[in-house]
C-alpha cells in the first residue's frame, strides 16, 4: 500500500462531486493533523496526536474482524446497509465492502483524512454503493434501515459530531454495534505482574473499552500476614487455601455487579480453579496473561484448561506442553511498555542525584544478581528495588532502603542513569540464564524512556529488538564489563541507540498494541460484548431510540452518548445529590433502581 | 388545611406506607383521626400488594393502590431496556398524581418513601420526602424524629401510632371504625358453636406466629403457659390463629403437646390455623378476652379493636415504640442484657425468649381478664397493682400501657423497672419532646431509684451545649460575611463548623442519652429544604436556628434531669462541670462512656 496521487484523483472522480472535493482539497486547521505511519505488517496505518485510528501492529486485521462483527450485526438486524461514522484511513470500511453487498455511506468529518485515505484505497471499485461525506447534516438524506457503525477511535476525536449524528438518525431500529467491551481486570495482590496489570487497564482504558481495575493490594498485608503466623508449610497452604476461599467469593461478586463482557488476570491473580470454573460455568470470558516462566511457575496446568484465551510469554517448548494438555487457546504476547509512563525526561537534579548515577540495577533481589552485580561495583553501582538480603556486603550499594518504587519513580531511574544494567531473573543460575527465553518488562520500560540499557541475552529477545543497534547484548560477567566500560565512555552512541530502541517499542511494544493484538485474537475465538439482555445493560442508541417521542426522557439519556452501552445502575448513579433540581425522568428512574434491588431485581 | 378540596369536591388524602402488615395497622389511628378531623375525606393508601388483603376491615379507606416491585424488576429483566418498566412506573405515578391529592402524608422510612413523595403532587406534605436536589427533607416537627428514634430506640416510649398522629398533624380519634362484614361474624359465631364456644366462655386467642424464628416464643412454652391457663380457669377455651404451613405444624405441635397431659384439654384448644381469612380474624379477634402473641400484625389488629393484648416480648421488639396501641394492653420483655437486639441481628442464641415464663404470661392473661376491656380510671388503677405485685425479680419484666396527660399511650414498665436508668432518660425525652415539638409543659415527677451517673450526663450536656452555643455563633459569622459583599467567607470558618458537627455528633457517642439530641440536630440541619444557591442567607439563618434549637434543648434536658433528679433524692444536685478545653471546645472530646 503506497499512497498515490493518481489513485486519489480516480476516488476523487467517482466520489469528490457536490463540493466533497473542495472540502478535501482545502488546507484545513493546524490541529490534529492526520499522521501516516508503517505499522508492524507493513501496511499503512494512522496516528492523530496521541490517538492511534487503526492498529499498529496489524491494522487490516483489525479492519477485517471490525468488518465481520459489524455484518454478523447487520444480519441479525435486518440492516438495508450501512451508515459509518469515522473512516480514519479505512481499513475496516474497506473490508465491510468486501463482506457485504449492502450499500455503505461514510461520514468522516476531517476531510484531511478523506483525503490520506483517497490516496491509499481503490475505492472507485466499490462505486455505486459507496459515498462518504463530511457534514454531519448531510445524514439527513440518507435512507433509512441503515444500521450505524462507529469507529470508537475517530469519535474520540470529535464526539459533538457524533453526538449530532446519532440524534439526527429516526429511521426505525438504528442500532449500533457495541465493539467496546466491558472488561474486569484482575492483578495479582501484590508483586511483579501487579505493576503489568494496571498498564494493561490503563492501555484497555485508552482503546476506549469500559475498564475496571479490581485492585487486590489491600489484601497484601493478610496474604503475608498468614505466612507469618507458621513456619508449617502444611499449615500455611491450609489457611491461604481458606483466604484464597474468601478471595473467590469476592471477585465473583465483583463479577455478578460489574457483568463484565470479558476478565483478564494477570499471574497470580488470585483466581482459583474453582473460581474459574465457576466463570466458566457462567459463560463469562476468562483471558489469562501468565507472564511467568512456566518452568517454575507450573500452576499453568491447572489454569490454562479452565480459561477462555491463555497468554503467554515464552514459546517453545512451552506452547507444545500446552497443546498436550490440550490448552489449543494459548497465543504468545510478550511483554511491552506503556509510554505514558516510562517516558523520556530531563529529571531535576536533586532527583538524579537521588534516583540515578552511572550504573544502576533496578529490580528484585534474586540470587544470580546478587552474584552477578558484585562484579561492578567498581563502575559506582547503585542498586533499587526490593527483595536484597541486608546480611549481604552487596546491600551497601542498595538505595532508598531497599524499598518498592512506584512506576513513576522507576522511570526517573532510567532517566537518570546513564547505564541501566538490565539482568533477568533466575533463582538457581550465578549470573545469566544461557537458556533464558522470555523478555522481561524492563528491556522495553527502559527502551520507552530513550534510556540507555545493557541487557542479558534471552533467545526471544532478536524477534523484538535488533541486537546491536537497537540493544547491546552480554552473555556473561566479562561481556557486561566491557559493554558497561565503553558506553560510560560514548555518549554519542548510547544516545543513537536508545533513541533507536525506543522507536522500535513505541512502533511494536507498547500495552496499546498488546492489547488490540489480543483483542483481536479474542474476537477471532469468538468473544465479543455480550447481548445487552444478558447483562443489564443496553446500547444507549437504543435506549435513545426507543425514548423517541418523549422529549424530557430523550434529554435525560443524552447524558449517556459515548457510552455505548449502560445499566440501570449506572443511570440511578448518575443522579446525584446537590447537582441542582432532580428531574421527573431521573427521579424515576431513581425509583426504579431501589425497587429493583428490594425486589432482587 | 381546609375540610374541602378546591373544586368544593372531598378533601383527598393519599397515604404512603410501604412498611410491613403491622405498621399497616399502625397507621390506621392515623387514619381514623383524618377522618375525624375531616368528616368529608377521601383517604386513599399506598401499599404493598402483598398485603393488600389483610387491609379488609381497614373501612375508612376509599382506595388502595397497591405496589408490587417485582413485576417492575422482571420488566427490566425480560425486556430488551428498561424503558418498559419506567413507563410502567410513570404510569403508575400519573396514577397517583390524576388523583390530586390535597394532602400528602408519607409514613415509608426509606429512599423509596422518600423518592415517591417528591414524585406524587399534592397541595401540602407531611412526612418523609426528598428535596428537589435529592437530599431527605422532613416535612413536619415529628418527622426528623421517626429519624432519630431508630438509633436511639432505647430512649423513645413514643408509640409508632402516636408519632403517625402527631406526623400527620391530628390528634388521638375517639373511635376506630372498622368494616367486619356481618357474614364475618356470623361464621365465627358458627364455628364457635361447632367447637362448643358458648358465648359465656371466655376465648384467649394465641398467635404463636411471627415474620422470624428469632420472633417466636418456643411452641414448648406456649403449651405449657395455656396447659397452665386451662389448668386455672375452666371455663376458658383458647384458639390457636396463624396461616400458611409453619404455623400450622407448629399451632399441632403445641396442641398435642396441650392435650399430652391432659386430652380432656382437648375440647378446649381450637386449632384455627388456616381456617379464617382476614375479615374472621378480626371477628374472632373483636370476641376474644385477651389475645397473647408474638410481635405480629395480629396483635396490631387487636389494638384497634381495644382487645386486651399481652404481648411477648423479646429479641428485636422494642415494646415502648412497637407494642399495640391503646390503653390497658401489657408487655412482658425479657430483661437480657442484650435485649432489645439489632432489627436486622442474626443472634444464633436467642436466650431472651426462655427469660419469659409460661407461668407468669398466663398469671397475667388470668390478671387482665379480671379487669374491663376498656381499662380506664379505676380499672387502670387495679390492673396496674396487680401487675406489680407479679413483678418480683426474675428474667421478664412487665410494662403496661396506660393514657399520659396529653393523650398518648405509653408503655410503663412496672416494679422496680420503673425506676431504671433508661426508664428515667425516656420520661425526660417524653417531657422534652412534647415540649418542644409540641408546645405542651409536663411537670409528673420521673421515679429514679439513683442519681450516681447523672452528673457525668450533665457535664457531657454542658459540653453539647457549649458546642452548641459555638456553632450558633459560627454560623453568625458566616452570614455576616455574606451580607458583606466585599468579603468571602474565610474557609476556617466552614471548617470550623465542619469539626464542630463532629463533636456534636461524638458526643452521643461518648454519653448515648444525649444521642436523641445530637441525631435530631443532624437531621434537622440535613434535611434543610433549601436547594437554590441565590437563597443562601435564608438557607444560613435556617442553619443558625438548628444550634439555636440544639442548645435550647440541651438546657431543657438539663433542668428536666435535675429537677428530677432533686425531686427523688430530695436534694438538688450540683453536677460538676468543669470549663471546656481548647480541644473539647473545637470538638474533640475525650473517649468517656458513661
Amino acid at each position: 500500500m503506497v499512497p498515490s496521487e493518481s489513485l486519489f484523483r480516480k476516488n476523487a472522480e467517482i466520489f469528490g462531486s457536490g463540493g466533497l472535493i473542495n472540502r478535501v482539497l482545502g488546507k484545513g486547521s493546524m490541529t490534529d493533523v492526520p499522521e501516516l505511519l508503517v505499522s508492524r505488517s507493513g501496511s499503512l496505518t494512522m496516528k492523530v496526536g496521541h490517538l492511534t485510528l487503526h492498529s499498529l501492529y496489524d491494522p487490516e486485521r483489525e479492519g477485517l474482524s471490525w468488518a465481520r462483527e459489524s455484518v454478523f450485526q447487520g444480519k441479525t438486524e435486518g440492516s438495508r446497509g450501512y451508515l459509518v461514522a469515522g473512516l480514519g484511513l479505512g481499513h475496516h470500511v474497506w473490508a465491510l465492502l468486501s463482506e457485504t453487498s449492502l450499500p455503505v455511506y461514510v461520514l468522516e468529518t476531517d476531510p484531511r483524512r478523506i483525503a490520506f485515505s483517497w490516496q491509499c484505497f481503490e475505492w472507485h471499485r466499490y462505486a455505486g454503493r459507496l459515498r462518504f461525506f463530511c457534514d454531519v447534516v448531510d445524514a439527513r438524506n440518507l435512507p433509512g434501515g441503515l444500521m450505524l457503525l462507529v469507529h470508537a477511535p475517530s469519535e474520540k476525536l470529535d464526539p459533538d459530531a457524533y453526538g449530532s449524528l446519532r440524534v439526527m438518525i429516526h429511521d426505525g431500529r438504528t442500532s449500533e454495534v457495541g465493539l467496546r467491551f466491558r472488561v474486569l481486570v484482575i492483578p495479582p495482590v501484590y508483586g511483579g505482574s501487579y505493576p503489568v496489570a494496571q498498564a494493561v487497564a490503563r492501555s484497555l482504558d485508552r482503546l476506549g473499552h469500559r475498564t475496571t481495575f479490581l485492585d487486590m493490594a489491600p489484601f497484601e498485608g493478610a496474604l503475608r500476614a498468614i505466612g507469618a503466623q507458621t513456619s508449617l508449610d502444611i499449615h500455611k497452604m491450609q489457611l491461604r487455601g481458606i483466604f484464597q476461599g474468601f478471595l473467590d467469593e469476592l471477585i465473583l461478586a465483583r463479577v455478578i455487579h460489574e457483568k463484565p463482557d470479558l476478565v483478564i488476570a494477570l499471574a497470580q491473580a488470585p483466581v482459583s480453579p474453582t473460581l474459574l470454573s465457576r466463570l466458566r460455568k457462567e459463560n463469562i470470558p476468562v483471558a489469562y496473561w501468565f507472564v511467568e516462566d512456566f518452568r517454575l511457575a507450573t500452576y499453568w496446568e491447572s489454569v490454562a484448561p479452565l480459561v477462555t484465551e491463555f497468554a503467554v510469554i515464552q514459546k517453545e517448548p512451552f506452547l507444545s506442553l500446552l497443546s498436550d494438555k490440550k490448552v489449543n487457546h494459548a497465543t504468545y504476547l510478550p511483554l511491552a511498555a506503556d509510554p505514558a509512563i516510562f517516558s523520556p525526561c530531563s529529571p531535576p537534579p536533586d532527583d538524579r542525584k537521588r534516583f540515578g548515577g552511572p550504573v544502576t540495577f533496578m529490580g528484585a533481589g534474586y540470587a544470580n544478581r546478587h552474584h552477578f552485580l558484585k562484579n561492578l561495583v567498581d563502575f559506582d553501582l547503585s542498586i533499587f528495588g526490593t527483595e536484597w538480603n541486608a546480611g549481604d556486603p552487596l546491600y551497601r550499594y542498595v538505595r532508598e532502603g531497599g524499598r518498592r518504587l512506584s512506576p513513576q519513580e522507576t522511570a526517573l531511574v532510567f532517566n537518570s542513569t546513564t547505564v541501566n544494567i538490565n539482568l533477568h531473573s533466575s533463582v538457581y543460575h550465578k549470573g545469566v540464564n544461557p537458556d533464558g527465553d522470555f523478555v522481561n518488562p524492563r528491556t522495553f520500560e527502559i527502551a520507552s524512556c530513550g534510556a540507555f540499557q545493557v541487557v542479558d541475552h534471552r533467545s526471544l529477545l532478536p524477534d523484538l529488538f535488533d541486537i546491536g543497534a537497537e540493544l547491546p547484548v552480554y552473555r556473561n560477567e566479562s561481556e557486561c564489563r566491557k559493554l558497561v566500560g565503553h558506553y560510560l565512555e560514548d555518549d554519542a552512541g548510547r544516545a543513537e541507540m536508545a533513541a533507536r530502541s525506543r522507536e522500535r517499542v513505541l512502533k511494536e511494544h507498547t500495552y496499546d498494541i498488546r492489547m488490540a493484538s489480543w483483542l483481536e485474537t479474542l474476537k477471532e475465538r469468538g468473544v465479543r460484548p455480550a447481548q445487552p439482555a444478558l447483562t443489564g445493560r443496553w446500547p444507549v442508541d437504543r435506549l435513545l431510540s426507543d425514548a423517541a417521542g418523549d422529549d424530557s426522557l430523550v434529554r435525560f439519556l443524552e447524558r449517556f452518548r459515548g457510552r455505548g452501552s449502560v445499566g440501570l445502575e449506572e443511570i440511578a448513579r448518575s443522579v446525584s445529590a446537590g447537582q441542582g433540581k432532580i428531574s421527573p425522568e431521573a427521579a424515576t428512574f431513581l425509583l426504579l433502581s431501589e425497587m429493583g434491588k428490594g425486589a432482587g431485581g | 388545611m381546609r375540610d374541602c378540596g378546591l373544586s368544593g369536591e372531598p378533601l383527598r388524602i393519599l397515604v404512603v406506607a410501604l412498611t410491613r402488615m403491622g405498621d399497616l395497622y399502625e397507621t390506621y389511628p392515623m387514619v381514623a383521626a383524618l377522618r375525624e378531623r375531616y368528616p368529608e375525606s377521601r383517604i386513599y393508601l399506598v401499599a404493598y400488594r402483598e398485603f393488600a388483603p389483610a387491609l379488609g376491615p381497614l373501612s375508612l379507606f376509599a382506595g388502595v393502590f397497591p405496589v408490587d416491585p417485582k413485576p417492575f424488576a422482571s420488566l427490566i429483566r425480560v425486556r430488551e431496556g428498561p424503558l418498559e418498566a419506567y413507563r410502567a412506573i410513570r404510569g403508575w405515578i400519573n396514577e397517583l398524581n390524576a388523583l390530586d391529592a390535597d394532602l400528602l402524608i408519607n409514613l415509608t422510612p426509606n429512599r423509596i418513601g422518600a423518592i415517591l413523595g417528591y414524585l406524587i403532587h399534592a397541595r401540602e406534605k407531611r412526612g418523609l420526602h426528598m428535596t428537589p436536589d435529592g437530599y431527605r427533607a422532613h416535612y413536619g416537627n415529628y418527622v426528623p424524629y421517626l429519624g432519630m428514634l431508630v438509633k436511639n430506640r432505647q430512649y423513645n416510649n413514643l408509640n409508632l401510632s402516636d408519632l403517625f398522629l402527631k406526623i400527620a398533624g391530628v390528634r388521638t380519634p375517639s373511635s376506630i371504625p372498622l368494616g367486619i362484614p356481618a357474614f364475618s361474624r356470623e361464621s365465627v359465631g358458627q364455628k364457635m358453636d361447632q367447637d362448643g364456644i358458648s358465648g359465656e366462655n371466655p376465648v384467649i386467642s394465641f398467635a404463636t406466629g411471627a415474620s422470624q424464628e428469632l420472633k417466636r416464643w418456643p411452641s414448648r412454652l406456649f403449651a405449657n403457659c395455656i396447659r397452665d391457663l386451662l389448668t386455672r380457669r375452666s371455663e376458658v377455651h383458647v384458639i390457636l390463629l396463624g396461616a400458611g404451613e409453619g404455623d400450622c405444624r407448629r399451632n399441632r405441635a403445641i396442641r398435642q403437646e396441650v392435650c399430652a397431659e391432659n386430652p380432656t384439654f382437648g375440647h378446649r384448644v381450637h386449632d384455627w390455623t388456616q381456617r379464617t381469612g382476614t375479615d374472621e380474624l378480626f371477628a374472632i379477634l373483636d370476641r376474644s378476652s385477651v389475645l397473647v402473641s408474638n410481635d405480629t400484625g395480629t396483635m396490631h389488629a387487636a389494638a384497634l379493636l381495644s382487645t386486651p393484648v399481652v404481648c411477648l416480648s423479646f429479641a428485636n421488639l422494642f415494646y415502648p415504640e412497637t407494642g399495640p396501641w391503646g390503653a390497658g394492653n401489657i408487655v412482658i420483655y425479657s430483661k437480657a442484657p442484650c435485649a432489645p437486639c439489632a432489627p436486622d441481628s442474626r443472634c444464633a442464641d436467642p436466650v431472651c425468649r426462655e427469660d419469659l415464663d409460661p407461668r407468669l404470661v398466663s398469671r397475667v392473661v388470668e390478671i387482665r381478664m379480671s379487669v374491663p376491656r376498656e381499662a380506664v380510671g379505676e380499672a387502670i388503677r387495679s390492673l396496674r397493682q396487680n401487675l406489680e405485685s407479679e413483678t418480683v425479680g426474675g428474667r421478664s419484666g412487665i410494662a403496661l400501657s396506660e393514657e399520659d396527660a396529653s393523650g398518648d399511650f405509653r408503655y410503663r414498665p412496672l416494679g422496680r423497672d420503673s425506676m431504671s436508668g433508661e426508664e428515667f432518660f425516656r420520661r425526660v425525652y417524653e417531657r422534652i419532646w412534647k415540649k418542644e415539638l409540641e408546645g405542651m409543659d409536663i411537670r409528673e415527677n420521673i421515679p429514679w431509684e439513683s442519681v450516681e451517673f447523672l452528673p457525668d450526663v450533665l457535664r457531657h450536656a454542658a459540653r453539647l451545649r457549649q458546642m452548641a452555643e459555638k456553632g450558633e455563633k459560627l454560623v453568625r459569622k458566616v452570614a455576616a460575611c455574606m451580607n458583606n459583599d466585599s468579603a468571602s467567607v474565610p474557609e476556617h470558618l466552614l471548617q470550623d463548623l465542619e469539626g464542630l458537627d463532629r463533636g456534636i455528633e461524638e458526643a452521643a457517642w461518648v454519653c448515648p442519652p444525649l444521642g436523641p439530641l445530637s441525631l435530631f440536630f443532624r437531621l434537622e440541619k440535613e434535611s434543610i429544604d433549601i436547594w437554590n444557591p441565590f437563597d443562601l442567607l435564608d438557607l444560613v439563618g435556617k442553619t443558625e436556628k438548628t444550634y439555636q434549637d440544639l442548645k435550647r434543648r440541651v438546657s431543657l434536658f438539663t433542668r428536666v434531669a435535675e429537677e428530677s433528679a432533686a425531686c427523688t433524692a430530695g436534694r438538688r444536685v450540683e453536677p460538676k462541670i468543669p470549663p471546656c478545653t481548647p480541644d473539647e471546645m473545637s470538638g474533640k472530646l475525650l473517649v468517656e462512656r458513661v
